[in-house]
């Protein structure tokens, strides 16, 4: 196990150097950082002085090496807009965008294995058609539109929850960190939580609305399938009780596929906090690479795609390693 | 059979009067080649064209409508300054412009004076030259008669209009929302948000205005930035010598009490309020003052700082008679200097101590000045500025304990922010949620004259806009009258020339461009271009 793992992470190494390759070559090729930084004022010689001390005069390869080297010593340079460090801006954003997906994911799969699981036991019931078409129309629906509309009918129309945000900022509530939620039970604020959650709602539950659906689709055919195996006959003639054949015997075995397909959703539900944080106005990384790319603030896009890309990667081995512990049958070595 | 005949004749019939007409038609065209143009947009929407790239597309539809070959490129903001002004890419650009001063000398030589052209920014997008412009500009500079400097202005208006270097397009209305139970704001011509006297019911006993916008400050140094993001924390923390009265572009004392202009208009004699302190406790004085000028005089100034030269390009020294007594002597006359102090930006006075205290995060981390807010805290990671009020501000302490200065970057999302009560303020209206605003019951709804000009450039440098003839084809092409009210939704006024109507330099007897696809059409083939009457 331990030997499989740290072959895995071994992996990591030429993966996330394919990435970075990728995204530094977009970097170099998406216009003069010289003109972004000095703006339209500078004179030629001025450009040319900062082209020199940045190494932009190098050969390519050269300028990768810095950036490899840097980059591994955790310096991703600086914001060309802002000038503060990207590793730093990014850092301060990201808890925002994992609390977003984490509730999002939460949300997705709860939701999706319970329906999931009343669809497959009661099949052809009114119940499955309708879950099921909730299902499919909820992996149909774009993020965006559902974004709007939710805030159409719970924010503007019933005035239910917040329109937008994070949190109530006249509260004054001061977290020394990004997880919000997470700090607001550490320091006892219920007021503070009261509103997060408040705020969380709607953009969670746009976010999850593709992947609960297909967490759901997915359960139920996972289910049904393993109901008809032998060992669940079995199971039935031994005289165990529906329940616990259902969830003791069948469930177990029929969520391996359910946990890809969730744990593949962590990186939809990443790039789909982008969409989803723009028209929720959430200060995650998704709306800080959206406003990098307004801005053709290169270094802080790369921060970004760098530091989403290195997640996802990781979800999936922990996705993989998961496997061992939902099926026995399944050893790594 | 006899149908089938029939059906031959009409098919014919058609066939002959299709070639027939398309010869006619076609007759000026002969030997012409066609008129084949880049049109340069930005994609984001801007406060003076919130349809940003369908502004583009509707003009270029119409210049399609006469056979004009138009290939347009959309860019994000940054990228587009970058093509157009550095690169110099682009037949025909758009741009726009929102004053600082109210002067008209901030309008037409900045942005169509021959100096322009490759001066600090590139501002003369058309790259237009002419040297009677430039000599009447030049000239109004230094007359300090109102009615003769407006002579001035009206005439190179004249001359720029028959020139045609720009398509000129629309002023937008300045609008902001406000929650009915916030009192006291009034907007003014300059789009400064003045929160000194603005309040709101307490919560909690405490009154909080929150306010959002579309996008984040860029410095709040106010000698760095040029953008209005910047401009909107800037004029709470900071203050000029001189101020704007409400509601005009006249202007009254600032930290300045009062002050004197020699004879020959080169020597301004600025007599300091006394016991007014920086938020960090110095004392506010000639030094502070000189300071806040020198670091931005030619020479000194560093690259980043935009505005630096327009403002105090020609101020030559900067001399403290006594320490509440300052002389700035200028290089040549130049009646606008005064109306340049009452800028929201550059002109600001900011604490010397502070600026050389906190090096690299000045502005970034930290903003010191003398205004009604102190800057309590820049949160970079979620782009929210907390202000909280300075008890003692010098002009009466405002009303409101604590200001929140935040991003929403969707309009309409904002908007609908406003609606449900999350916010207390917004700028940035799309003309789609103007009607839904006005309506709410729960909002007020502020609109007026904006201080702004929305124009397509010309390249009138180079093939094919330097034929003056080409160019003055196009204006007419083009229907702006309904694209304007079909755009903005009443939200812009069309313009007839630079400067927006109500303002001192409006051009009023000069007519807005005709549009007259007749004229249009003979005016293109006399420049030897092909063109279609549009059927």
């Amino acid at each position: 196990m331990s030997t499989y793992i740290a072959r895995r992470l071994l992996m990591l190494i030429p993966v996330m150097l394919g990435v970075s390759i990728v995204v530094f070559i977009v970097l170099t090729i998406t216009g003069d950082p010289a003109l972004v930084i000095l703006g339209q004022h500078a004179t030629a010689q001025q450009q040319e002085a900062l082209r020199q001390s940045l190494g932009l005069n190098d050969p390519i390869w050269t300028q990768y090496g810095h950036f490899l080297w840097r980059a591994l010593h955790g310096d991703l340079g600086r914001s060309w807009l802002t000038e503060t460090p990207v590793a730093e801006e990014v850092l301060a954003r990201f808890p925002h965008t994992i609390e977003l997906t984490m509730v999002a994911m939460v949300i997705a799969t709860i939701i999706g294995v319970i329906v999931g699981i009343i669809s497959a036991v009661r099949q052809y019931s009114w119940f499955d058609h309708v879950s099921m078409v909730g299902a499919l129309i909820g992996v149909s629906t774009p993020i965006f539109w559902l974004g709007l509309i939710f805030i159409s009918i719970f924010s503007m129309k019933l005035g239910w929850l917040p329109v937008a945000g994070r949190v109530d900022l006249t509260l004054g509530f001061e977290p020394k960190s990004g997880f919000y939620i997470l700090e607001a039970i550490r320091l006892h604020n219920w007021v503070a939580l009261k509103d997060l959650v408040k705020h969380i709602i709607l953009p969670a539950t746009a976010l999850a609305a593709y992947s609960m659906g297909l967490v759901a689709r997915m359960t139920r055919s996972s289910l049904l399938e393993t109901i008809r195996q032998d060992y669940v006959r079995t199971a039935r003639a031994k005289g165990l009780g529906e329940r616990v054949v259902v969830v003791k015997h069948a469930l177990k075995n029929a969520l391996i596929p359910v946990i890809t397909v969730v744990g593949l959703q962590f990186g939809y539900l990443l790039s789909g906090a982008v969409l989803t944080e723009t028209i929720f106005g959430w200060p995650g990384v998704g709306s800080l690479a959206v406003n990098a790319v307004q801005n053709a603030d290169m270094p802080l896009v790369e921060g970004c795609v760098l530091l989403v890309s290195l997640v996802f990667v990781f979800v999936n081995l922990v996705v993989d390693l998961l496997y061992a512990f939902a099926d026995p049958r399944i050893r790594y070595s | 059979m006899r149908n089938l005949k029939r059906w031959r004749l009409i098919l014919w019939l058609v066939i002959v009067t299709f070639l027939g007409t398309s010869l006619v038609a076609g007759c000026g065209n002969i030997g012409k080649k066609e008129l084949t143009v880049s049109m340069y947009t930005y994609t984001n929407p801007r406060p003076y064209n919130p349809v940003a790239d369908q502004l583009a597309e509707a003009i270029a539809a119409d210049l399609t409508k006469i056979g004009v070959k138009v290939a347009i490129k959309k860019f994000p903001w940054k990228e587009y300054k970058d093509a157009v002004q550095n690169k110099g890419e682009g037949d025909m650009v758009f741009f726009g412009w929102i004053g600082d001063n109210g002067d008209p000398d901030n309008f037409l030589y900045m942005l169509l004076d021959t100096k322009q052209i490759s001066g600090t920014a590139n501002m003369n997008s058309a790259h237009y030259s002419n040297k009677d412009v430039d000599k009447l500009l030049e000239e109004a500079q230094i007359l300090t008669d109102p009615a003769a400097r407006l002579d001035k202005y009206v005439k190179a208006q004249e001359i720029i209009v028959k020139d045609a270097p720009w398509l000129f397009i629309s002023h937008t209305n300045d609008m902001v929302a406000t929650r009915a139970d916030v009192t006291g704001f009034k907007l003014h011509p300059t789009g400064w948000i003045d929160l000194n006297k603005v309040d709101k019911p307490a919560k909690n006993g405490k009154k909080i205005l929150v306010y959002s916008r579309g996008s984040d400050a860029v410095s709040l140094d106010p000698a760095i930035p040029d953008d209005g993001e910047s401009f909107k924390p800037i004029i709470q923390i900071y203050d000029g010598l001189i101020k704007y009265k409400p509601g005009t572009t006249d202007i009254r004392p600032g930290l300045a009490d009062k002050w004197e202009t020699s004879k020959d208009g080169l020597v301004y004699t600025f007599y300091l309020k006394k016991g007014v302190k920086f938020h960090d406790g110095t004392p506010f004085n000639a030094e502070a003052v000189k300071f806040s000028i020198d670091r931005q005089l030619p020479g000194k100034a560093t690259p980043d700082m935009a505005y630096a030269s327009f403002t105090f390009g020609l101020v030559k020294q900067v001399d403290v008679v006594d320490p509440y007594t300052v002389k700035v002597t200028l290089t040549q006359p130049y009646t606008p200097f005064l109306a340049n102090l009452a800028m929201g930006l550059s002109a600001p006075i900011v604490s010397p101590t502070a600026v050389k205290k906190y090096g690299k995060d000045w502005g970034v981390k930290y903003a010191v000045g003398t205004g009604p807010f102190i800057l309590d805290k820049w949160d970079h990671g979620t782009q929210t500025i907390y202000l909280k009020k300075n008890p003692t501000y010098w002009d009466g302490a405002p009303l409101l304990d604590q200001v929140i200065i935040k991003v929403t970057a969707d309009n309409t999302v904002r908007a609908n922010e406003l609606i449900a009560g999350g916010v207390d303020m917004i700028d940035g209206i799309a003309p789609a949620d103007v009607a839904r605003l006005q309506g709410d019951k729960n909002v007020k709804f502020l609109s007026g004259a904006g201080m702004n000009v929305s124009y397509m450039a010309f390249r009138t440098d180079r093939p094919p806009f330097n034929n003056p003839k080409i160019r003055e084809a196009l204006t007419h092409a083009v229907n702006l009258d309904a694209i304007v009210k079909t755009l903005y939704k009443g939200t812009a006024t069309r313009a007839n020339a630079v400067m927006p109507p109500g303002f001192f330099g409006y051009a009023k007897d000069v007519k807005p461009y005709t549009y007259d696809v007749d004229l249009a059409v003979k005016l293109l083939r006399e420049a030897g271009y092909k063109a279609n009457k549009p059927k």
